[in-house]
């Protein structure tokens, strides 16, 4: 056994901190400290596949706070506090812990000549697909009913950035809090061209596998064109891809047109092969292999907007259809009004019958009402 | 000899709306818009902006620093309202990008997403985005002279002000553009564009800009007040009003990078 396999990160943290703040010591007071964050109601109604209904209220605060002693340096917090109050137990896929402190990013990035140092638990956001990023491993976000990408948990990390150029540059992350060959490791290089951003990036996902990846981003006669493509090897099954191509439009009279097409190679395209209990054990996050997005929004006026959302799996065909109206109904106010609706054949994917899954919730019609202010 | 003298007087009369003519377009379109784009384009700009969005009876507010490097560079970050505090873009030739801080995620704004509308306002990522020189897309014509009405918002006070302008039609010369036709009224002492009328190839009026408040800021003048009117939208209008604006000045390089939006 080598130094390397006992170096557990999540020690050597704590040092790396004190050596910043020893750092922080040396430069001149707080030259600017920034504060802002939101509070938010959700309402959600549900009927579960069966017939039981329930009803949640969470609220929840989060602040943001950036305490910036020179411009090269930033300490950067987000704090959050969540109470749910429910009629039934409701399953928390991505909500945060309940009636407790949560400090979801806590980071310091120091920016030296040619590079960006970030240490701390953080959002690590790679990929341009916008409801699957097959590249996007280190704190990946699904496409949610009621949590925004924002309230993503941030992750324990260590981040070096080097620009290229105006738009370009390679990026380094380490995950913290295991062993050095235990721990999810990875490199990415970007560049423009053109009217594209392009991507590569390599990831050690620390189990023995590791993925390769790319990414791009850009238009062809006005039609935006977003790919993303992850090959995965690991040493128990076959190697795997996962793979994303979008499209985007906007008509003249304001409508979005968004399309996305997801491959997804580790999923079975026949229902009987459906690995159910791997969905619900949190080993994979789709059944399929074949998935299709369709949305379309448009700004009614500058502060109204109207979406529709519709994902299919296209290999049992079953569906969620999200409507939503959101308005900033002040300067700082904001409600939402969405829908959650699922259907297709009995035994599919996102409509499960009660045997495959007995909390009755993937299946389930949901309502939420939002209201949100920022400070 | 009556007959000749007639005719001469015809000839004289002739020769003299000629000259009128002549005259009164001794410039041609192409070297107006070549001393508009003289006066709005610069080495380095920095302006400090508050935008007023009108949606009916509702306003919403928005403050900006932007930064600009030549036609084609770009940077611009949003100071309030808080909902919006952090939210960056950043723009390089014919690409675009927006920062959001609440994911921490740099987004590709493409093509189609150009026609949207920029934080809410009237104008489109595409009017902040247009950055070649408009003799470069358009031929230009002039199509008469007109005194114009300008109307603009100093601090408290209204001010309308009466402005002789040459009115100029700019025709694209490629189809696939978003505003096929530009009717642009120039005022003719300064050169700044005082209002503008958008078309789609169709003919269909899309927007209406106007500029008022002109200040000359060291050898340029510059206006310190702008309207956009989306004509798709109802009942909306956004106001900008430029507080600070400096020129030609020294911009850190490391502004106009995507390393700058985190």
């Amino acid at each position: 056994m080598n130094f390397r396999s006992y170096l557990q990160l999540k020690r050597v943290f704590p040092y790396i901190f004190v050596f910043c703040i020893l750092f922080l010591q040396n430069q001149a007071a707080f030259a600017s400290l920034d504060f802002g964050g939101y509070y938010k109601n959700n309402l959600i109604g549900i009927i579960k596949k069966g017939g039981d209904s329930l009803i949640a209220d969470e609220n929840k605060i989060r602040w943001r706070i950036d305490l910036r002693p020179s411009p090269k340096i930033l300490l950067h917090l987000e704090p959050e506090y969540a109470t749910l109050i429910k009629s039934l137990v409701v399953p928390l896929f991505e909500a945060p812990e309940l009636d407790k402190l949560n400090w979801d990013r806590l980071y310091l990035k120091l920016s030296f000549p040619q590079t960006d140092l970030t240490l701390g638990k953080q959002r690590i956001a790679w990929g341009t697909g916008h409801v699957w990023n097959p590249t996007d491993v280190f704190n990946p976000f699904a496409l949610s009913f009621a949590v925004a990408e924002e309230e993503r948990k941030g992750i324990e990390a260590i981040r070096l950035q080097i620009p290229y150029g105006p738009a370009g540059g390679f990026e380094g992350v380490v995950l913290s809090g295991n062993e050095w060959a235990k721990s999810k490791k990875g490199l990415k290089a970007k560049v423009n061209i053109g009217l594209f951003d392009l991507s590569a990036s390599y990831v050690d996902l620390g189990d023995g596998s590791n993925q390769i990846g790319y990414d791009s981003a850009g238009e062809i006669k006005g039609v935006g064109v977003r790919s993303e493509t992850a090959l995965v090897s690991t040493p128990a099954i076959p190697s795997y891809l996962k793979s994303v191509m979008g499209l985007g439009y906007t008509l003249d009279n304001g409508w979005g047109i968004d399309f996305e097409y997801y491959f997804n190679g580790l999923g079975k395209r026949s229902l009987s092969n459906y690995n159910w209990a791997g969905l619900f054990a949190g080993d994979i996050v789709q059944l399929g292999m074949d998935y299709a997005y369709l949305g379309f929004n448009k700004i009614i006026d500058e502060i109204t907007t109207i979406q529709f959302s519709f994902l299919m799996n296209a290999d049992d065909q079953t569906w969620i259809f999200f409507p939503s109206y959101e308005r900033n109904i002040s300067q700082n106010v904001d409600v939402g009004l969405i829908a959650m609706l699922v259907g297709g054949q009995e035994g599919g994917e996102y409509n499960p019958t009660t045997t495959q899954d007995p909390t009755g919730f993937i299946a389930s019609k949901r309502i939420l009402i939002k209201v949100r202010y920022s400070f | 000899m009556k007959s000749l003298f007639k005719l001469n007087i015809r000839i004289l009369g002739l020769f003299g709306i000629w000259c009128l003519g002549f005259g009164a377009y001794a410039i041609t379109g192409e070297e107006i818009i070549k001393r508009v784009d003289a006066n709005l384009t610069f080495a380095t700009a920095r302006t400090e902006s508050k935008l007023v969005i009108h949606i009916g009876n509702e306003i919403r507010e928005k403050e900006l620093i932007n930064y600009e490097r030549g036609r084609d560079t770009g940077y611009a970050e949003f100071l309030s309202p808080p909902r919006d505090k952090g939210i960056k873009y950043l723009k390089i030739q014919d690409n675009m990008w927006m920062y959001l801080p609440s994911v921490e995620k740099i987004i590709k704004i493409e093509g189609h997403m150009l026609r949207q509308s920029m934080m809410g306002s009237d104008f489109s990522y595409e009017d902040a985005l247009e950055s070649t020189k408009l003799l470069e897309k358009y031929a230009a014509q002039i199509v008469t002279e007109e005194t114009i009405s300008v109307s603009f918002q100093k601090g408290e006070e209204q001010v309308t002000k009466q402005r002789p302008c040459y009115v100029i039609d700019l025709i694209a010369k490629v189809k696939d553009i978003t505003y096929y036709k530009r009717r642009i009224w120039v005022d003719k002492e300064v050169y700044i564009p005082l209002m503008e009328e958008l078309f789609a190839l169709s003919g269909k009026k899309l927007k209406v800009m106007t500029m008022g408040d002109i200040k000359k800021i060291k050898n340029r003048y510059y206006p310190m007040y702008y309207t956009m009117k989306n004509l798709l939208r109802s009942d909306s209008l956004t106001e900008m009003f430029v507080a600070k604006a400096e020129f030609d000045i020294e911009v850190p390089p490391d502004t106009f990078t995507q390393r700058n939006l985190k």
